[in-house]
């Protein structure tokens, strides 16, 4: 047995086996034509070395029936025999990414459409107050409906936009409807069961009397069916008909009110427009395109235990998001219970500077979807090159990518809060009140934290650790929540916003620690892809 | 009427105060194979008492005492129980638990798979049957049978109003009067008969741990169950926490276990902290007496509550004596019967007299029966003298049935809504 070392030109020496076993050549030529029919461009010695693994070949075999002392060296072989050729059919082509602004302008519009009918809101209060004044009486329950229903209707949202997605993606428009529309009664049938729940909670602790109860269990389904309802259109990304379901909603609400009728039976006409107009084109959005198709073909589901388990992280997200979002205003509405003895409700000072800070998070959360949207679009391109020893080097691009889209978050955050704060103190007849500008700025300071952990979050479900960011939402949750509460009842309703501070300040740099362990070793990342 | 919804209030406490102990007993029991969740009962009550003792001052000194921060507060235990068993790896503890939950809601197929709960959990379940049955027939007085139990009830009022005081006994009536909504007298009443039954069940336990179980161990139990002391709440606290202290010494003796240690050091905090509310009168614990020694009649206490029940409109007024002040419910405004007495006395028959401006209807108690009075109870201390002399209490009683009456005799809107031998009750309407 003589050892060859054989120099090549495009990688290191190789110790060969002297070939002394028999039908040697028959074997090699069987492994290229194998390797040639798989299709496969390669693109490196090692990526010759995989195929060959793939095809059921060990160090064993390879030396056994080869004559080689491992899969690389027969992968260097095969990729110095044959790794210039063009392999019969398409080679792999990576596929052409969005160019810059139509990432830009899709993820822009996909939060702004939601930002508009709470903008048009505010406006409409600061105009015309009596207009959308509700009895005190049922003021609270329909305000923790709204909260609660959000929260409610989240993690389902999550996992229809998420599912749906999906399966367009694989152009299974029936499947992608029929899932969905498990979800939806999944979905809906919880929301149900949680308002009856509520409302027996609500009897039991003698929170509200029992029409506000009724009240707000009606007003509670309702609103979670609208957002999970509304959550389907950006699957296609038809975010428009939410603006379409909106305007249809504001038109009953000025009808009603034009006939006379109250503002809390007006509020649940709107809203019951709102969902019939969404559903309704909800139907439309997933018709098959192909005419030739047969109609009302029977689709088989997946089994629901497996689709659990993949969006049971994005549900828990979802979740805990909008519980994150609400929580200093349980704080404070809560705080004004035990302090003062009255209803269930915020201060006005702290909801008009709260509600400034959640437009500014709104209108701010275009320039996360759209940070987010340029990583994964870096994050895919990165890929194509190869990382054999460049690991380094790829962990600071990939690092790089991660700091400027946090700098365009945080910049893009900063000129829209400075923005609406402008616009506020314009608009508003005697200006901005000292109690709610403190409250604005702080909201600010939490929300743009806050909007730090939802870019991380993104990167973080990019690079496929899902349940990282569910338990570092989770834990920031219950931060923003104890302390917001422990502070707003004992220094007053005000503090309430400390709590959001700090669980955003905690959400913000836990995530961004998650993120750069993640991209310390992008290898794995992408081989976990 | 009256008598049994306070007895459903009764029982509804004794479930929400089992379910208060069962549950981390449930869990301190898994955490051994030859320990039953019945054994852990008493570890399970000790350390549920201390995070409440510990937490409800801290709590109530922010403001921060309601039904959802004392729900949490019961179930702290068990969960800091629970992750210390699973110290090891509680994630992928917690991960099974929420997975398992999550597909049986989603399988309801796998909800025929559930394990019998087993005997011991069928007797946990029965255990609250026995008193539940004496109190729906009629057997509960609302009354607290020993004066020391008002300054428990006045150190709860306090602490549900804010106050951030250390007294045991109070937090544990606070946290049950949140979760139960039910009145605190009610809560305070139906304590005693939880706690009594645990001692006693308790003393059974260590006797038989002991000594082995025989009839004449058995025997004298069952007797001192027919014939239990009247002790302060606070006394059959202190002596559930010495049981469970002996029980967990005895224990470890036997098996070694650093579970029961720990069971043991924490029956002697709790011990110590129910002795604390006492400084220099500890000794007040160490009381018993024969009979019941209540400071008020059964009508007024039971009117009383029927009163927080029914939830007098706004502007309402009651009029009444420091006792009936502590045992109603905070929320109607209360003026004191002397100083009702002070500032109409010899006015009320005349036709145009009329009440100081402000409420619109006026509830005045008045009590026709000589009620004993109790020296050494720091709430009945801090009141004026005259309702320290039980002579003197009556005819206070008397002279504001005067007012009412020559009210009554020359105005219109008062009438007598409760007339009995021992209590009269005045509605007088303002507007």
């Amino acid at each position: 047995m003589t050892l060859v070392v054989a120099g090549v030109d495009r990688g290191p020496a190789v110790a060969l086996l002297e070939p002394t076993l028999p039908d040697r050549d028959g074997a090699l030529d069987e492994l290229i034509e194998r390797v040639q029919q798989s299709g496969l461009r390669l693109v490196d010695a090692w990526h010759a070395a995989a195929v060959i693994e793939s095809l059921g070949y060990t160090d064993l075999r390879s030396q056994r029936e080869l004559g080689f002392s491992d899969t690389r060296a027969a992968g260097e072989y095969v990729f110095q025999v044959a790794g210039d050729w063009t392999a019969d059919g398409e080679g792999w082509v990576p596929p052409r990414s969005d160019p810059p602004f139509t990432i830009v302008a899709r993820s822009a519009a996909s939060t702004l459409i939601y930002a508009v009918p709470w903008l048009a809101l505010f406006i409409a209060r600061l105009a015309s107050p009596d207009a959308l004044r509700m009895p005190s009486a049922v003021a609270s329950a329909l305000a923790l409906a709204l909260m609660f229903s959000l929260i409610a209707s989240g993690g389902f949202v999550q996992a229809i936009v998420r599912r749906g997605e999906f399966y367009v993606g694989l152009r299974q428009a029936r499947l992608a409807w029929a899932v969905m529309r498990t979800l939806l009664q999944a979905g809906i049938a919880v929301s149900v069961a949680v308002a009856a729940a509520g409302a027996v909670v609500g009897w039991y602790f003698q929170l509200f009397a029992w029409p506000s109860l009724v009240l707000g269990a009606d007003a509670f389904v309702i609103m979670a069916a609208l957002w999970m309802v509304c959550g389907i259109f950006s699957i296609r990304q038809q975010h428009w008909r939410v603006a379409i379901a909106f305007v249809a909603g504001f038109g009953a609400f000025s009808v009603a009110r034009a006939c006379g009728a109250q503002v809390v039976t007006s509020e649940l006409i709107a809203a019951a427009a709102v969902l019939s107009t969404a559903w309704l084109q909800a139907r439309w959005l997933f018709r098959d395109r192909e005419p030739a198709a047969p109609a009302r073909t029977n689709v088989t589901m997946p089994r629901l235990e497996v689709l659990a388990y993949c969006m049971l992280p994005y549900f828990w997200y979802g979740t805990v998001y909008f519980a994150f979002l609400f929580a200093d205003r349980l704080a404070a509405g809560t705080a004004v219970v035990a302090l003062l003895g009255g209803p269930f409700g915020t201060p006005e000072a702290y909801s008009l500077g709260m509600e400034m800070a959640l437009l500014t998070l709104l209108l701010a959360a275009s320039g996360v979807e759209v940070a987010g949207a340029l990583f994964a679009r870096a994050f895919s391109r990165e890929a194509v090159h190869p990382i054999a020893g460049g690991v380094a080097s790829l962990r600071r691009t990939l690092n790089g990518h991660h700091q400027r889209a946090i700098g365009f978050v945080v910049v893009s955050f900063a000129a829209i809060a400075i923005g609406v704060a402008a616009a506020a103190a314009w608009l508003l007849p005697s200006g901005l009140p000292p109690a709610a500008a403190l409250t604005l700025a702080a909201g600010d300071a939490g929300y743009g934290l806050l909007a730090i952990g939802l870019l991380n979050a993104l990167v973080l479900f990019e690079t496929r650790r899902p349940w990282t960011v569910v338990s570092e939402f989770t834990a920031a949750f219950v931060i923003n929540l104890a302390s917001g509460y422990l502070l707003s009842h004992a220094l007053g309703s005000a503090h309430a916003v400390d709590g959001l501070l700090l669980g955003a300040g905690y959400l913000a740099v836990a995530s961004s620690i998650a993120v750069r362990r993640t991209l310390t070793h992008p290898d794995y990342v992408y081989a976990a892809g | 009427m009256t008598s049994l919804w306070i007895g459903i209030d009764a029982a509804w406490v004794l479930c929400c105060f089992g379910l208060a102990v069962a549950l981390p007993a449930s869990v301190l029991g898994r955490s051994r194979r030859d320990r039953v969740p019945l054994r852990m009962l008493g570890p399970a009550l000790v350390w549920t008492w201390l995070a409440m003792a510990a937490l409800v001052p801290l709590l109530a000194s922010v403001h921060a005492l309601n039904w959802a921060t004392a729900l949490i507060v019961c179930g702290a235990v068990p969960l800091v129980a629970w992750t210390c068993r699973h110290a090891e790896a509680p994630t992928r503890a917690a991960t099974e638990i929420v997975r398992a939950v999550a597909f049986r809601l989603i399988d309801p197929r796998s909800l025929s798979r559930m394990t019998n709960p087993g005997p011991g959990a069928l007797v946990l379940c029965a255990l609250p049957a026995v008193p539940l049955l004496w109190i729906l027939a009629g057997g509960f007085d609302v009354r607290l049978p020993v004066p020391l139990d008002m300054d428990t009830l006045w150190r709860t009022r306090q602490i549900l109003g804010g106050s951030p005081l250390w007294d045991p006994t109070a937090a544990l009536t606070a946290v049950l009067t949140s979760i139960s909504v039910v009145d605190a007298l009610v809560v305070a009443a139906a304590m005693r008969i939880a706690l009594v039954a645990l001692a006693l069940v308790l003393a059974e336990q260590v006797l038989a741990d002991a000594v082995g179980r025989h009839w004449w161990t058995t025997a004298p139990i069952c007797a001192l169950a027919a014939f239990a002391p009247w002790a302060p709440l606070a006394t059959w606290g202190l002596a559930l926490a010495i049981l469970v202290g002996l029980a967990s010494v005895l224990a470890w003796h036997r098996d070694h276990d650093r579970a029961d240690a720990w069971h043991a050091l924490a029956a002697a905090v709790l011990a110590a902290g129910l002795a604390a509310p006492l400084p220099g009168e500890s000794g007040v614990l160490a009381g018993v007496a024969r009979a019941p020694h209540f400071l008020d009649t059964r009508s007024a206490a039971e009117q009383v509550v029927q009163l927080s029940r029914t939830t007098p409109p706004a502007g309402s007024l009651v009029v009444g004596t420091p006792v009936q002040r502590l045992e109603i419910d905070g929320s109607p405004r209360f003026m004191d019967l002397l100083e009702f007495v002070r500032r109409y006395q010899d006015r009320a028959g005349d036709p145009q007299f009329r009440f100081d401006p402000g409420p619109r209807r006026l509830i005045v108690f008045v009590e026709r029966q000589l009620v004993a009075s109790a020296p050494g109870t720091a709430f009945l201390a801090a009141q004026a003298p005259v309702y320290q002399v039980p002579h003197e209490r009556l005819a206070l009683g008397a002279r504001a049935g005067e007012i009412c009456d020559a009210y009554r005799r020359t105005h219109q809107g008062a009438h007598v809504i409760y007339d009995s031998r021992d209590l009269r009750i005045y509605r007088i309407d303002l507007s």
